[in-house]
């Protein structure tokens, strides 16, 4: 007899855990069990990460068995990766290698890609009015503009109405507004997808 | 202890409204939405990828699962299901990314369970569900080869970004692919409106599976939220009266 | 003019339609109602058996082809063939009446006159034979009486003339007996002219021979010391046991069926639509005796059919049931027939068809050379019993030629033998025609065929080897039925429906066109109609032919898109906005330019003024648990910001521990401290502990609220002893966060600042909590600083917060050497972003207002 148990016991335990872990919050009933279930989904986060990095290992790999186009960054990829978790062992999170390794190479990669983030950032805001003129678009420039203009001295000069009235205004008032609108909407739907996972409703862990 | 009963009040009415939409929602023909640009987009996108062959991209985002942006991850799984159901018989199957290495282990079991759905386990690869990054550079750096070489028509970037996610748009422009994104985080969806061709600002990632068909039960929680939103403009207006006439 | 009647449906119609308008059937007869048989034709134009018969001569049968001889015909050649089957036994496919006759074996003399050249009698009757509408003619001009007085019949009832004559022979009982016979053959020599091409003669003759018959049967009657019984019953069966032959008219002539029912119609109801069977035939069937039972050879069947149930019931009446003396001469009825006096009109009948068989031969569409002059009575195939014929009628076989039929289906009636044999004479009425008496169509050999012989010799072959599957002989027409053949091209000159049609091919109408089939259509297999496949093609077509193959062609093509390139200028455009940024962001920190005036203490934010006061205030050694939970590619702004803040907490003694909720946290803060905090020991020495990472997010800062000594569990190797850090300073003082002096999170992300806010900040009782943020979560955190009572007390935002906090502490940091650098940036920013815009809103507003322009232009 099959008998697929893996979709009603996970989704017992999930609703069960789930549910206590909510009233903790409002009645603090059993806090060393809460305490405890909190600390073994922490477990299962870091070795979710670990298996992430797995995860991330194999498809490389397999990119690599396959011989696809990009085969040889996925071999620098998992080269670099093995380098790195051998020099963090052997030397620690603390070493000089595992240090230069993160300060010479990841640090100036990440930070590289900031910088493409910015100058993509700008071309975008450039053509946003070909590729969408409206309201909103112009609205959005302007805006964006203000801002820049009050975050700092332009050219050696502030410019004295924009930086210290109209940019705290926008900032402030009107995109803080505005983003805490967007905060409670978030917060509602977050607190919907919640309860939809505890009714059950929504699994996204399969089964 | 006043805050702990505020906010269990507002669980259990959120959890009444939910159930009680859903049994209205029985009686009515037809799901009551207001028209989003972006998911109508998006459902052309699925049937112009399964009609030429090309790959879905499905991102759920870097968002912990121990935390609140968990639900936008969550949303990006159901998400993944939907798309994953329509475009299976694909030639190229979706391809699911993830910033989290637990995130990526969901996005996997998302894609098997679908797959052992539709009665097509063999056409399901453990490397449809991956972890792309697990730092959000490192995360966009690793899904730009996707978007470059594999094929991929639209770009579905549904979940927790932060503003790494207008890298991902931008090299998705530069391919002529649709980039459909929505994030919880307010800066990301600031660069999405400038790169993405279609976003979903605020409660409209929320809103995603109910557009996509994920359940009645969708529906019925926007049907909720829609009600609890309101509830809380009127107590926002009248404590900000009664605090400002307090304060007169 | 009265409406016609249809024979089919017996719908009325008008006079002047041909075919009914209900059911499509003919409602005038192919024959011209006017008297295309001239009676009075001259000699030349007579068939030869006609002619031969007013000369007392037999006309000369032609020998049919094989092909063409009757079964029945065979079955008579068998019986004169001594090589032929012999048997005694009656042949199967004899009718029952005429092996009546050849017991009987009577002798008939048919009145000889001439053709009746009035027109048809009724209209009733247009579907009888013209040979029998001329008879009935000619019974009315004479008065429509018979010699016995009676008035004749004007449907021409052949059987009824028979039964008045038969009363004349009663009457006239003295004369002799030879007249009757005398007078047939009178009747028949008048009637023996030669074939003519036309049917008109055939039937002619033959309504003529009606009148005659009935004028014979009259007389006959008259003279004859008694009427033989067989007439009388003859008619009397025929007006009871007339029965519509069922046949499957494939295979016999419809009309030869239709002249007997015909026939026998008239006898009973002469105010019922006729038929084109003559009555006299159709009684004879009638009377046939029902013992007798004549197995039907193939393709003879429904003549046999038709004949069966006549014979069957009306000859059994009529002819004496004796045993018939079967010679091997004589036709197996014949001897029957001279065995009784009723016979003798039998025999008359069978001189009939024979003539009938004979001028049908004679027609031109008869493809084989037809006698006519002996017209064949029809007789089953197959059955020879010259036993009981009579000794005319075999002789009459003997002397008969073969007579070729005009198809193959149509045996020949009699033999030449037989004909010897055919004797109409009775045991108590010698009414027949003693063989030097008899016309010459009927003593020479003119009635079966040599094929007729060979095809029974034949049918006897396969019978012996039946391994050998013998083709089917086909039916040879009587002679008689040859010569009622129509003139088909006098037909078609006059009717439309002839013109049209399929032709008839065999039986007594071939050639003949729109006759209606004597097959149903779901066995007619004809060949299918042959459609010429040669296409006329346009030009046009031809090239949209071409267009649409190439249509179809293209469509199995898979064409690989091509994948779009961005267009020139825009990558011109990148290049150039990156080259702007970057040059204005190098140059002053190549040139470790300080031009740019710092920020003024008016510009100083509040939360940046709070958060130096904060640190300001702390007077001896602090603790202080700084979270480094920004991104790596963020450390430059980060880091900017922190250092200002980290160095002023350092001056004031501050003992470190650093934290992460991040993966790159731990590594991201020594790299901090290192690069921002180069001039201080305590950094440079490490004397700061790092709690590393803790996994989980909220729940993890939820969980090191509670308790972080057991959410950070971490061991220390110090010399040679593993010990807890929690142990070693600065945290041996440190039991829950409150323990702290200071929280100070790093952050670039506004949801990890609310998360460590909202998770950490109500566990902390006192301990203030401050942020270090990057610009784009100043918005979402700044309401936590706002508020009252404060979840934030201060908050130093990117490069403006770190330069204002500089200017706070009166220390440069990186934030002094970055600030040129910042400023010219921005300056290239607002620049290209203002330029770009206003360029992509003038491109948009151009293209929209294009269209327009053409559209108005149209």
């Amino acid at each position: 007899m099959n008998l697929n148990l893996k979709a009603p016991i996970s989704t017992i335990i999930a609703i069960g855990v789930g549910v206590f872990i909510l009233s903790g919050y409002f009645i603090p009933l059993f806090p060393e069990l809460r305490t405890s279930l909190l600390t073994t989904a922490m477990l299962l986060v870091g070795f979710a990460l670990f298996m992430g990095v797995i995860n991330l290992s194999l498809v490389h790999l397999d990119k690599i068995r396959q011989g696809s186009k990009t085969a040889l960054y996925s071999f620098l990829l998992i080269i670099s990766m093995f380098i790195t978790f051998v020099t963090t062992i052997l030397q620690g999170p603390d070493g000089f290698l595992p240090n230069w390794l993160f300060s010479n190479i990841q640090i100036p990669v990440e930070t590289s890609l900031m910088a493409v983030l910015t100058v993509s950032l700008a071309f975008a805001t450039v053509r946003l009015l070909t590729r969408r003129l409206n309201l909103f678009s112009i609205i959005f420039v302007f805006s964006a503009m203000l801002i820049l203009l009050g975050s700092g001295p332009i050219f050696g000069f502030q410019i004295p109405f924009i930086g210290d009235t109209i940019r705290p205004y926008l900032s402030q008032i009107l995109a803080g507004a505005g983003a805490r609108g967007i905060l409670l909407g978030i917060g509602l739907g977050t607190v919907a997808t919640g309860l939809r996972i505890l009714m059950g409703a929504d699994r996204p862990f399969g089964g | 202890m006043e805050m702990d009963i505020t906010g269990l009040g507002l669980v259990l009415s959120f959890f009444g409204l939910i159930v009680g939409f859903s049994f209205i929602n029985r009686r009515r023909s037809g799901a009551n939405l207001r028209e989003i640009p972006a998911f109508s987009r998006l459902r052309n996108a699925i049937e112009l990828a399964v009609e030429d062959g090309t790959r879905l991209h499905i991102s759920i985002g870097r968002g912990d699962i121990t935390g609140p942006q968990s639900t936008a991850a969550f949303v990006g799984l159901s998400m993944l299901k939907r798309i994953t159901t329509v475009a299976s018989d694909s030639d190229n199957p979706p391809i699911a990314t993830a910033g989290d290495g637990a995130l990526a282990l969901l996005a996997q079991d998302t894609l098997r369970s679908t797959y052992q759905s539709l009665g097509a386990l063999n056409n399901y690869d453990i490397t449809q569900g991956r972890a792309a990054g697990l730092t959000p550079f490192s995360f966009a750096a690793g899904t730009l080869p996707i978007i470059s070489d594999e094929d991929v028509s639209a770009n579905i970037l549904v979940g927790s970004f932060g503003t790494e996610i207008g890298l991902i748009t931008t090299t998705g422009g530069h391919r002529q692919t649709l980039s459909l994104a929505g994030t919880d985080n307010i800066p990301a969806q600031a660069i999405l409106y400038a790169t993405a061709d279609e976003q979903l600002i605020g409660e409209e990632l929320y809103a995603g599976g109910a557009y996509v068909g994920a359940g009645p039960m969708h529906i019925a929680s926007l049907h909720a939220q829609d009600i609890m939103r309101w509830a809380l403009i009127a107590i926002i207006i009248i404590r900000a009266f009664g605090e400002l006439l307090t304060a007169l | 003019m009265a409406d016609i009647n249809c024979p089919m449906c017996g719908e009325s119609n008008p006079p002047e339609l041909e075919v009914c308008q209900h059911c499509q059937a003919r409602l005038k007869p192919l024959v011209p109602e006017d008297n295309e048989f001239p009676l009075d034709l001259p000699e030349e134009e007579l068939p030869d058996w006609l002619s031969s018969l007013r000369e007392d001569e037999l006309p000369e049968i032609q020998p049919r082809p094989d092909d063409e001889t009757l079964d029945w015909m065979a079955s008579t050649d068998a019986a004169s063939d001594p090589t032929l089957n012999q048997s005694s036994e009656i042949p199967e496919d004899d009718p029952e009446w005429l092996s009546n006759l050849r017991a009987a074996e009577p002798e008939i003399q048919l009145p000889q006159k001439d053709y009746d050249t009035s027109p048809p009698i009724s209209n009733q009757d247009q579907d009888d034979p013209d040979w029998l509408l001329e008879l009935r003619q000619r019974q009315e001009q004479e008065g429509g009486s018979s010699e016995t007085g009676k008035p004749a019949e004007d449907t021409g009832d052949f059987m009824e003339r028979i039964q008045d004559l038969q009363d004349n022979e009663v009457e006239a009982a003295g004369e002799t007996s030879d007249q009757p016979e005398e007078a047939v053959l009178a009747s028949l020599d008048a009637e023996d002219q030669p074939a003519e091409p036309s049917e008109d003669t055939s039937r002619d003759w033959l309504a003529g021979l009606s009148d005659e018959a009935q004028d014979l049967f009259q007389e006959s009657a008259q003279s004859a010391e008694e009427s033989p019984d067989w007439l009388a019953e003859l008619g009397d069966s025929a007006s009871e046991t007339i029965q519509e032959p069922a046949q499957p008219a494939e295979e016999s002539p419809d009309w030869l069926g239709d002249l007997a029912d015909s026939a026998s119609e008239t006898i009973q109801e002469p105010a019922q639509p006729a038929e084109e069977s003559p009555e006299w035939l159709a009684e004879l069937g009638d009377s046939t005796p029902e013992t007798i039972q004549e197995p039907v050879q193939p393709g003879y069947e429904p003549f046999v059919e038709i004949q069966q149930p006549v014979a069957e019931d009306s000859i059994s009446s009529l002819l004496e049931e004796t045993p018939a003396e079967t010679t091997e001469d004589t036709p197996d009825w014949l001897p029957q027939a001279e065995s009784s006096a009723e016979k003798t009109v039998l025999g008359q009948v069978v001189a009939r068809q024979e003539e009938i068989d004979a001028l049908l031969e004679d027609q031109p569409k008869a493809s084989q050379g037809v006698d006519a002059e002996s017209p064949d009575l029809p007789k089953k195939p197959g059955f020879v019993d010259t036993g009981s014929l009579p000794s005319w009628l075999v002789d009459l076989k003997r002397s008969e030629p073969s007579i070729p039929s005009v198809t193959p289906q149509t045996p020949a009636l009699v033999s030449e033998e037989d004909s010897s044999k055919f004797s109409f004479q009775s045991d108590e009425t010698e009414i027949g025609l003693t063989p030097a008496e008899l016309p010459s169509w009927l003593s020479e050999e003119t009635l079966i065929t040599e094929e007729a012989d060979e095809l029974i010799y034949e049918a006897e072959e396969s019978e012996a080897s039946p391994e050998i599957t013998p083709e089917i002989a086909p039916a040879d027409l009587p002679t008689w039925v040859e010569t009622m053949r129509p003139d088909v091209q006098e037909i078609s000159a006059t009717d439309e429906d002839a013109q049209t049609g399929a032709q008839e091919t065999a039986g007594p109408l071939s050639g003949l066109r729109g006759v209606l089939p004597a097959e149903p259509e779901i066995v007619r297999f004809t060949k299918p109609p042959l459609y010429s496949i040669k296409l006329d093609v346009t030009e046009n077509q031809n090239v949209n032919a071409a267009l649409f193959e190439e249509l179809i062609a293209s469509e199995s093509e898979t064409l690989t898109p091509k994948r779009q390139i961005e267009a020139l200028s825009q990558r011109i455009l990148r290049l150039a906005i990156a080259s702007l940024l970057f040059l204005s962001v190098l140059v002053p920190v190549l040139t470790e330019s300080t031009s740019v005036a710092s920020p003024s203490a008016a510009t100083i934010p509040p939360e940046t003024q709070q958060f130096f006061s904060l640190v300001n205030e702390f007077t001896s050694e602090i603790s202080v648990l700084i979270a480094f939970d920004y991104q790596p590619g963020l450390s430059g702004e980060m880091n900017t910001a922190a250092a200002a803040v980290i160095d002023h907490l350092l001056l004031k003694g501050a003992q470190i521990a650093t934290i992460s909720t991040s993966p790159t946290g731990p590594a991201l803060a020594a790299n901090s401290l290192a690069t921002t905090q180069p001039s201080h020991d305590y950094i440079t020495q490490k004397l700061y502990r790092n709690l590393g990472f803790i996994a989980g997010g909220t729940s993890a800062l939820r969980n090191l609220a509670d308790n972080p000594r057991e959410a950070v569990p971490i061991n220390v190797l110090e010399g040679e002893e593993l010990r807890s850090v929690w142990d070693m300073p600065p945290l041996q003082e440190i039991h829950t966060l409150h323990d702290f002096s200071l929280i100070t999170v790093i952050t670039d992300d506004p949801n990890t600042a609310r998360a460590w806010i909202e998770q950490v900040q109500p566990t902390l009782d006192g301990t203030p909590l401050t942020l270090i943020i990057s610009a784009q979560a100043e918005p979402l955190v700044r309401p936590y600083f706002e508020t009252s009572p404060k979840q934030v007390e201060g908050i130093v935002t990117g490069i403006l917060g770190a330069a204002s906090y500089e200017l706070l502490t009166g220390r440069t940091n990186l934030a002094r050497a970055q600030w040129d650098a910042f400023s010219m940036g921005l300056g290239i920013t607002v620049i290209v972003i203002l330029a770009g815009g206003f360029a992509s809103l003038a491109t948009s507003i151009l293209s929209q207002r294009q269209p327009k322009r053409s559209e108005i232009q149209k």
